[in-house]
């Protein structure tokens, strides 16, 4: 009765200690420590998400694959990577990246082609600090997503 | 015995009196804060999905592949409500945390 109970408590304690383990899913995995370091996110939780895209007269249905990393304390800014498969591979693309300010809040993304999939980074920040923060996004995406390099 | 007692219900009088006060100005600030904002994240619900949904769009535009375009355009719309979203819940969760520690 003892051995049980004292199984029990052990695999309640390894089955969390795993999942902790385990290695967080694409497309979290997309971006690197360097560049997560740049945006004061290095520790950050993640959260993945996948979206159902409803088909279209166009498009077949398809999904967004999503991972937003916030930091651990406090609420300055978070990042976002969302992987939108594609049907067919395309040449990859040039980075592209665009912000814009409200009076509170900074918003910047950069979208690319990469390995069959559209990706889109997104930040969202305090105004205070944005400016430092969407050039820490826009040269560590164009350093990971420039192709040829 | 007498003055001990005395003493302790005194004690319990103006620390009663204290932790009533603090609860109650905890629960004043929340409700102050809490519709301020709600209509802050909202705004921020609004601008960030005006902003998502056109520069997705954009790109999208931008493509040249039929194919690619055509399925970067018809996930736009669930991109810009899924950002959006994120936004009105940091927003929110932000401005309640600056204005009830206040």
């Amino acid at each position: 009765m003892r051995h049980t109970v004292l199984a029990v408590m052990l695999a309640s304690c390894l089955v969390p200690m795993a999942a902790h383990a385990a290695p967080a899913p694409a497309p979290c995995d997309l971006l690197d420590q360097q560049m997560l370091t740049a945006l004061n996110l290095a520790d950050a939780a993640t959260k993945v998400e996948h979206k159902a895209i409803a088909a279209t007269a166009q498009a077949p249905a398809n999904r967004l694959d999503m991972c937003t990393f916030t930091p651990r304390v406090g609420t300055g800014s978070s990042l976002s990577v969302m992987r939108l498969p594609l049907a067919k591979k395309v040449p990859p693309g040039k980075p592209i990246c665009t912000d814009n300010s409200a009076e509170k809040f900074g918003l910047a993304t950069c979208n690319v082609t990469f390995k069959d999939s559209i990706l889109t980074v997104s930040l969202v920040s305090r105004r205070a600090g944005f400016e430092t923060l969407n050039a820490a996004l826009r040269s560590n995406f164009e350093r990971l997503f420039t192709p040829g390099r | 015995m007498k003055i001990f007692s005395k003493l302790s219900f005194k004690s319990f009088a103006v620390f009663g009196t204290a932790a009533l006060l603090a609860s109650s100005a905890y629960a004043l600030s929340w409700y102050d804060c809490q519709p301020i904002c709600q209509q802050n994240a909202t705004n921020a619900y609004n601008q960030s999905y005006t902003y998502y949904a056109t520069q997705q769009t954009n790109y999208c535009n931008s493509l040249t592949d039929p194919s690619a375009k055509s399925a970067c355009l018809a996930g736009v719309q669930a991109y810009a409500t899924q950002q959006a979203t994120n936004v009105y819940n940091q927003a929110y969760n932000g401005c309640m945390n600056s204005c009830s520690h206040v």
